[in-house]
């Protein structure tokens, strides 16, 4: 009985991840951390930018990779399915009805203005989950060297994304064995 | 990961036109839930209805599932060994760079209209010292744009 509550529990959680997770990948992770980490207290915050490290190394989507993850984490393959479905259903309930309306009213002034308020607030998700992230991540001299580092070879070179972070792999071995 | 997309659906499959496509992705983009998804759900109904979205959305999702139960199965049982220790104090800090440096790319484009930048900090603390909820900044920023209109960047937003 235990488990159907965390299951029904987990569910609406990615539900609502899914449905209000405008801006796709990292502004939900902004979401996800409020919902798992500070809500429910399903992960420590450490754990949660763990996985999503795993998360971003993994091909596919960052944030179904991190519902699926976390989803296991918490109930097993159970809760794997349980999250991964959660965050998906929203979409597949939303997008064709919504795609009509908004092809019928695209036209709209208002909806375009809406629409392009979102983004101030999309890039404030990011900022938060980049936020969140570097609170657990950037504890000492060391690794603010590490991200630093990272960030410069990002804004002028064009490293891949799994480069930098086996990068940052052996920077850490480096500096902390 | 939408290159990727674009050469499989356009110039292997060509199951729509160039413009189609950036039409749909701008859709996909306007609407909640991750991105991928959106494009497999109206890709999938474009050609065979809802049960081509369901097949697509089982597609994209399929493998990205059994790859991260084989490593939560298998490989995070390791994490607590000093070397993988080691290794993620490095791979923290560039996680959060890749992040801050979505912030960079986007906002280059959102940030022409200096409201939008002003709105941006206003929204962040919010976040972070309010502690407001994503769905509230969301609500409110859809409210603040139809009441305070932003100016029309009118490019195709690319989002992780």
């Amino acid at each position: 009985m235990i488990n159907l509550n965390i299951f029904s529990e987990l569910f609406i959680s990615f539900f609502k991840i899914g449905l209000f997770g405008f801006g796709g990948g990292y502004s939900m992770l902004a979401l996800l951390e409020r919902e798992i980490v500070q809500l429910h207290k399903w992960l420590s915050a450490t754990e949660f930018v763990d996985i999503i490290a795993v998360a971003e190394m993994t091909p596919g989507a960052v944030a179904i990779n991190s519902a699926t993850f976390v989803g296991y984490q918490i109930a097993g393959v159970g809760g794997a399915i349980i999250a991964t479905l959660g965050v998906i259903i929203p979409s597949l309930l939303l997008v064709i009805p919504a795609a009509r309306l908004v092809t019928l009213f695209y036209q709209s002034k208002k909806l375009q203005h809406a629409l392009h308020g979102i983004h101030p607030a999309v890039l404030a998700l990011i900022g938060l989950a980049a936020y969140v992230v570097g609170v657990n991540s950037i504890v000492d001299i060391k690794s603010a060297l590490i991200g630093g580092g990272a960030l410069t070879l990002l804004i002028f070179t064009r490293i891949h994304p799994l480069m930098l972070i086996a990068l940052g792999a052996v920077a850490g071995t480096m500096f902390y064995l | 990961m939408i290159p990727f997309v674009k050469r499989e659906m356009i110039d292997k499959k060509k199951w729509m036109e160039d413009g189609d496509f950036l039409d749909n992705l701008a859709l996909a983009q306007s609407l909640p839930g991750p991105v991928i998804i959106n494009i497999s759900i109206l890709t999938g109904y474009r050609l065979r209805g809802l049960k081509g979205s369901i097949v697509s959305v089982i597609g994209t999702t399929a493998p990205s599932f059994a790859i991260i139960l084989i490593i939560a199965l298998y490989l995070w049982q390791h994490r607590d060994y000093y070397l993988v220790q080691a290794a993620f104090m490095g791979i923290r800090p560039a996680v959060t760079a890749l992040i801050v440096y979505t912030i960079f790319t986007l906002g280059k484009r959102v940030f022409e209209d200096y409201r939008s930048l002003l709105l941006f900090v206003l929204f962040l603390s919010g976040l972070i010292f309010l502690k407001l909820h994503p769905v509230t900044v969301i609500v409110v920023s859809a409210i603040t744009g139809i009441l305070w209109p932003l100016k029309n960047n009118n490019k195709k937003e690319q989002t992780p």
